[in-house]
């Protein structure tokens, strides 16, 4: 069953993204694990896909949950009859905070690694403002 | 010799300074991918070129004392004649050397380790996003062969469904575009040519605006992407701002990136662009010149030694 459920979904991809502006590889398991994590109860397929504020096909998003499963990432349970998915916290999440612990280092100013938004000060968001005031106003 | 070294010298200084100088506001005002190559090839060139002068310096002025000539075999005076050089040129030449030296390397144990810590901690990942259960609200790109994207769980139950791609397309394109290495050229090529100090701030503006850049492509809007950035940087600037997480820099790269997002996407510069690049070039030629006709020179001396050991 499973092996069919993966084929499906590599050709549901190819025809489900065919007007889809191109992703990067990783992408869209990073867009799959972050949807799971941004809600406190386990989701399924169809609400995952749901939420992915992407027009995909269902078969790509089992697909990729079924591989998240398989790595450990996220924990399934039999629901009725469809599996809920939910985000399994493991040891990768302490490495990941020894690497925040790193990003903060105050000696990385110069930015091995970076934070998405960066600390802004008042004139940084004072610029900020006006840049998006002056927007709206046009 | 086609020119006394001196003007080779004198070039790779002017063409230093001008990189310097201009390279930051050229790549302002270009797109984030030609600004971030713009920047990182060409301040490594201008960097290269900037040794290879002062070692050009220590060694002739080394090889003009007798007892290192007589050893290597060739004639200090001929040496001397066709390239007379100053103690005080030769001393100063041996503590930019140095400086360079300690520098440099200074950076390759400092942010070298760093990189590598990141490179080892991504390889132990198996997913391309890792969660982290934390209440701030961060997101990083942890660099590496493959690299992973880092968020907090807070962030990505505070974004909605696209700001969340936004998101992770921005991290992804740092990793996908390789840009801790760009990072990595530029902060070694400052360290050893103090004239291109504003390149690695450059270079990570520009990073991060090919970043948004690639991400606004991904989801299709530009203004989306900005008002993502407004968003978190608003909410991490009011109180998390005080936590011990977000002590980070206070600069203005987030409204020049929101700007950049909000205006029209930026042109290339091809005669701006191109400038730039013959500037680059044209210190490597006077580097590689200079290195010639040093060469040269210590041939000629090597033949005065054995003519005037033959006639004895």
């Amino acid at each position: 069953m499973e092996v069919d459920v993966r084929n499906q979904g590599r050709f549901e991809m190819g025809a489900g993204e065919m007007g889809m502006r191109r992703r990067a590889p990783g992408t869209l398991e990073a867009e799959v694990l972050a949807t799971l994590w941004s809600v406190d109860q386990p989701l399924s397929a169809e609400d995952v896909r749901v939420r992915l504020a992407a027009d995909l096909a269902y078969t790509t998003v089992a697909t990729i949950l079924t591989r998240l499963h398989e790595k450990g990432a996220v924990n399934r349970t039999l629901t009725g009859r469809v599996y809920s998915y939910a985000p399994v916290l493991d040891h990768a999440a302490l490495t990941a905070l020894r690497m925040q612990a790193l990003l903060d280092d105050e000696s990385d100013r110069a930015g091995v690694l970076n934070r998405f938004v960066d600390g802004l000060d008042g004139e940084g968001l004072g610029a900020l403002r006006e840049a998006l005031d002056h927007r709206s106003e046009r | 010799m086609i020119a006394p070294v001196d003007v080779w010298a004198a070039v790779v200084v002017v063409a230093s300074a001008a990189f310097g100088l201009c390279a930051p506001g050229v790549a302002r005002c270009s797109p984030g991918r030609a600004a971030t190559w713009l920047l990182s090839a060409g301040s490594v060139l201008v960097a290269g070129s900037a040794v290879v002068v002062p070692a050009i310096f220590v060694f002739v002025a080394l090889g003009q004392i007798r007892f290192f000539a007589g050893i290597a075999g060739w004639s200090a005076s001929s040496l001397a004649a066709w390239f007379p050089i100053r103690w005080p040129v030769a001393v100063m030449s041996a503590v930019v050397l140095a400086a360079q030296l300690t520098r440099s390397s200074k950076v390759l144990t400092g942010r070298g380790r760093r990189l590598m810590r990141a490179w080892q901690a991504s390889r132990t990942f198996d997913t391309s996003l890792v969660v982290i259960p934390s209440d701030q609200l961060v997101a990083f790109a942890l660099p590496g062969w493959p690299g992973r994207v880092i968020a907090s769980r807070r962030l990505l139950q505070t974004l909605d469904g696209t700001e969340r791609r936004a998101l992770l397309a921005h991290e992804q394109a740092h990793l996908d575009q390789r840009h801790d290495l760009h990072r990595a050229a530029a902060a070694m090529a400052a360290a050893v040519n103090p004239m291109l100090s504003h390149v690695p701030a450059a270079v990570r503006l520009a990073t991060e605006r090919w970043a948004d850049e690639t991400a606004a492509h991904a989801i299709g809007d530009r203004e989306r992407v900005a008002a993502t950035i407004d968003r978190v940087a608003a909410t991490t600037s009011g109180l998390a701002r005080l936590s011990a997480m977000a002590m980070g820099v206070g600069d203005a790269d987030v409204a020049l990136r929101v700007a950049a997002l909000l205006s029209q996407p930026r042109h290339r510069r091809p005669i701006w662009e191109a400038l730039l690049v013959a500037v680059a070039v044209l210190a490597v030629a006077a580097a590689l010149i200079g290195l010639y006709d040093t060469k040269q020179v210590f041939e000629t001396a090597e033949q005065a030694y054995l003519h005037a050991r033959s006639a004895r």
